[in-house]
């Protein structure tokens, strides 16, 4: 976009009030005008300006928080399990401030968490508090958990033999140095975070920040960040999607651990929808905040870059009910793929509109050339990929419909069971999800600490990017970074999610169930899904050969032959390496 | 044809639009206040509903009619306690000149919705329309029986009190209370009790709402905010303190945003529905059947 030197917007000073950006007061000329809008607006977002949609786009988007959950029953902060105090002992106080004693004598680092603790989005601190706040604790108990427990049950983390570590802190030097976590309300406001942030800074002198509130927290402070040198881990924003992360931009400081929906679409459109499926016509739905704008744009570039483009793009208000007219005006185009862009409710909206149209999805062959309109969805992970978004649709929300998550985040795994039985002791309930990546992040900066054996800025950077071997205590995956890649995660992390309805479709050739829905006789496993269980499972074609590279024992000995996940067509093979092919003759995924 | 369609999707949706614009009415004839909680009344019914009816959890599993008895029986419990907190502790008011009641129904409204998010959670709830559990599942005009059913009972209801307000002796008596409180006092009627029973009866039309509304757009702590506003809206567009008013508004408002959206003009709504609440009121400023009240002197 040309514009001229004086027009070009700069990042706000760190001295002047945040400047904000809205889209202007009239309806685009045309989709390229329109096009250019959203461009602008994510450009002066990233840039750290406000943009006032994304107030509601976090709140919308915080709701996929479940999505540990949600993608295949629960991604689970295993440290929890044996941790000797209940969450709603930790829960902030004094206006969202939050403190996890770490004993008043003796070293401390302080770790501060910048997250949602008032109003709508509360629930966002609480994840907050049982993941970063045990995590806390259990790294004060039992220290870093030696390198040989991550892999010593059968190449997963033994939780038993690290409750019997009693290190009682991370070792720097000959001190034994415990944690401390600060934690402090957004207010739902980068301007506030802003403040926060100094504060902590200031008088706590934190050594590494968690960001777990707005996306516009990470946007407004990182100059902050870079000015103080403070490693700071984004535990839920996507910032790579728009190109804002090093080493994109200069901000050596910050690290991610979301999937970037950059490459779950490319995944799922490239290798799924096109490649797998033969799919030729595309088309979009998306909510009007950031993650639609964002969806549609990445869509639209992936679909150039093979050749497509989407034949219709419709957009709806966050929280509309009937989207039969936006659908009526899509079916013109006869799309034999609709992209859904939004969260879990309003996907599910979506979805019973397309029921009332008769265009709920049967399968490939009906999508590609079968009488009437019935698109495969694809949708977007906090949304076609939630489990709520299942049950909110219910018959509207077909077998079939397609997202896609990440392999660490999954958590039904036998491997996995010990942690999520000691956490319901301890909780008397499920994780709901979306607790590991703040968790997560604290051993990231513990382990940093300890490889740096300092808290010096610099050192512990360099020290989250060379961490090869990563640590995992509440992913089945461990998170790594490196010079180049401040994601913890890689695109051979990615995994498709498909959902299932507690029982097989009929379909010629017929598949079958993973072992989490049906357990598996053979190998004494039981079903981890309660019978009539609805909602997302891992759908196992999808990255075949990253899954294979990244993940071998996991996706292929565990998953794989143990029956996980969606496998369909699971053909024998005996020339394949696993005595096993999966093909794509079943017509429903 | 689509025209057509949107009209009647217009039509249901205005449907709730008219119960809840109903409420108001009732509440402003006998107090001149806005209760700014009549969206929460419905939330709460429609939550009390769905743990009535639902199965599993803490949900009682019990057969839809007992739970929507309990619903609005509940509903009804809640816009007396609305009063309760809200109102009633003002003492006697004059509502043009203390506005005191505008911060008590708001900052009830927000408490309700963090007691209902914190005891029943974020997530929305699904819950399963009456209509489909006895058969009816056919859609015309692409719209579903339950959407049907949200304008038939609105309808009805509308008809129903409008017919109790006009024809009985409880009716008289609320109008007379709404037209002047210190005569109809000292006429033997119990003003007190009168108003008491306007908050009962909103909070009774709420439940309704809340159980018809719930399977179409999920049972959620926020559902409420928006439909209270737009219904709101739509009591004044009517003509507030109108029976017919409200039914009016509401299905005038309905169709107001069903039509945006048919136009591809979806993210207009809410600037539509605004702009038609600026142009009835500098039109016709006591609402579309409302009438101005003369004062005599």
């Amino acid at each position: 976009m040309s514009r001229n030197p004086s027009d070009e917007p700069t990042p706000p000073r760190p001295d002047a009030p945040i400047p904000s950006y809205e889209f202007p007061r009239r309806k685009p000329r045309n989709r390229k005008e329109a096009a250019r809008w959203e461009r602008e607006m994510e450009h002066r977002s990233a840039l750290g300006w406000d943009t006032p949609i994304n107030r509601r786009a976090f709140l919308d988007l915080s709701k996929r928080l479940g999505l540990g959950a949600a993608a295949a029953s629960a991604a689970f902060p295993a440290f929890l399990a044996a941790c000797g105090r209940t969450a709603s002992s930790l829960s902030p106080s004094r206006g969202g401030k939050f403190d996890v004693g770490a004993g008043a004598e003796g070293d401390t680092i302080n770790i501060g968490a910048i997250s949602i603790y008032s109003g709508v989005g509360a629930f966002v601190g609480k994840l907050v508090d049982r993941g970063a706040g045990l995590a806390t604790k259990q790294l004060n108990r039992h220290g870093l958990p030696d390198p040989a427990i991550l892999k010593s049950n059968n190449g997963f983390p033994d939780f038993e033999a690290y409750q019997q570590q009693d290190l009682g802190g991370i070792k720097i030097g000959d001190r034994t140095v415990k944690l401390r976590l600060i934690s402090r309300d957004d207010n739902l406001s980068a301007q506030v975070a802003v403040s926060a942030i100094q504060e902590m800074i200031t008088s706590f002198d934190i050594k590494g920040l968690i960001f777990a509130g707005l996306y516009d927290d990470i946007y407004a402070a990182k100059r902050l960040l870079q000015q103080y040198n403070l490693p700071a881990i984004a535990a839920y924003g996507d910032i790579a999607s728009v190109g804002q992360l090093y080493p994109q931009t200069d901000y050596r400081q910050l690290f991610q651990m979301f999937p970037p929906d950059k490459w779950g679409i490319e995944l799922a459109l490239d290798e799924y929808a096109i490649a797998d499926r033969g799919y030729r016509r595309f088309a979009y739905l998306g909510d009007n905040t950031a993650i639609g704008a964002q969806g549609k744009r990445l869509i639209g570039e992936t679909l150039a870059a093979s050749g497509n483009r989407l034949l219709a793009a419709e957009q709806y208000n966050v929280g509309d009910v009937d989207m039969t007219a936006q659908l009526q005006r899509i079916r013109s185009a006869n799309p034999q793929v609709l992209m859904i862009w939004g969260i879990a409710g309003d996907t599910a909206h979506a979805l019973e509109s397309m029921k009332r149209l008769d265009g709920v999805y049967i399968d490939q062959p009906t999508a590609l050339r079968g009488p009437g309109w019935h698109p495969q969805i694809i949708g977007f992970e906090g949304g076609a990929a939630e489990r709520t978004f299942a049950v909110l649709a219910g018959d509207a929300a077909r077998v079939g419909t397609m997202s896609y998550w990440y392999m660490g985040g999954i958590g039904y795994i036998p491997e996995f069971q010990r942690a999520v039985d000691l956490f319901k002791e301890e909780y008397g309930d499920s994780p709901t999800g979306g607790e590991n990546n703040p968790a997560d992040a604290v051993f990231l900066f513990a382990k940093a600490f300890q490889d740096a054996q300092s808290t010096d800025g610099d050192k512990v950077i360099a020290a989250l990017e060379n961490m090869k071997d990563g640590i995992n205590f509440s992913s089945i995956a461990p998170h790594t970074f490196s010079a180049d890649r401040h994601i913890s995660l890689e695109k051979d992390d990615m995994v498709g999610i498909t959902l299932e309805r507690g029982r097989a479709v009929p379909t010629s050739p017929p598949y079958e169930l993973g072992t989490e829905f049906t357990g598996n006789a053979e190998l004494g496993l039981k079903a981890f899904n309660p019978p009539g269980y609805i909602g997302p499972t891992m759908f196992m074609r999808f990255n075949q050969a990253g899954l294979r590279r990244k993940h071998e024992r996991l996706y292929l000995d565990v998953m794989l032959k143990q029956g996980f996940g969606t496998q369909c067509t699971k053909r024998p093979d005996p020339s394949g390496d696993w005595g096993f092919r999966l093909t794509n003759e079943c017509k429903i995924h | 044809m689509e025209f057509l369609q949107a009209i009647v999707l217009g039509l249901t949706t205005g449907g709730v639009y008219a119960l809840i614009a109903l409420a108001f009415s009732i509440i402003y004839m006998t107090t001149r206040v806005i209760n700014f909680a009549q969206g929460e009344v419905l939330m709460i019914g429609a939550y009390l509903y769905f743990f009535a009816v639902s199965s599993g959890g803490n949900a009682l599993g019990l057969p839809w009619p007992v739970a929507l008895l309990m619903a609005l029986l509940g509903a009804t419990i809640v816009g007396l306690i609305v009063h309760l907190i809200a109102i009633a502790p003002l003492g006697k008011f004059d509502p043009n000149t203390n506005i005191g009641w505008i911060l008590t129904t708001l900052s009830v409204s927000l408490i309700f919705v963090e007691v209902v998010r914190n005891l029943a959670g974020e997530q929305a709830k699904r819950v399963e329309p009456v209509v489909s559990s006895v058969g009816g599942k056919t859609t015309v005009f692409s719209i579903e029986p339950k959407q049907y059913l949200v304008l038939i009972v609105g309808v009805a209801l509308a008809v129903v009190l409008e017919i109790v307000h006009s024809k009985t002796q409880l009716g008289r008596a609320l109008r007379a209370t709404a037209h002047d409180k210190a005569t109809a006092s000292l006429m033997g009627i119990n003003t007190g009790f009168m108003v008491r029973y306007s908050f009962a009866l909103a909070g009774l039309l709420a439940g309704v709402g809340g159980w018809l509304l719930g399977p179409i757009i999920f049972v959620s702590a926020d559902m409420g905010t928006l439909v209270g506003l737009t219904a709101f809206v739509a009591a004044v567009v009517g003509g507030i303190g109108s029976t017919r008013g409200a039914l009016v508004g509401g299905l005038t408002i309905g169709v107001v945003e069903s039509l945006a959206k048919q136009a591809g003009a979806g993210e207009w709504t809410s600037a539509l529905v605004f702009l038609t609440l600026i142009l009835i009121l500098v039109l016709k400023p006591t609402g579309i059947l409302g009438e101005a009240l003369i004062e005599k002197v």
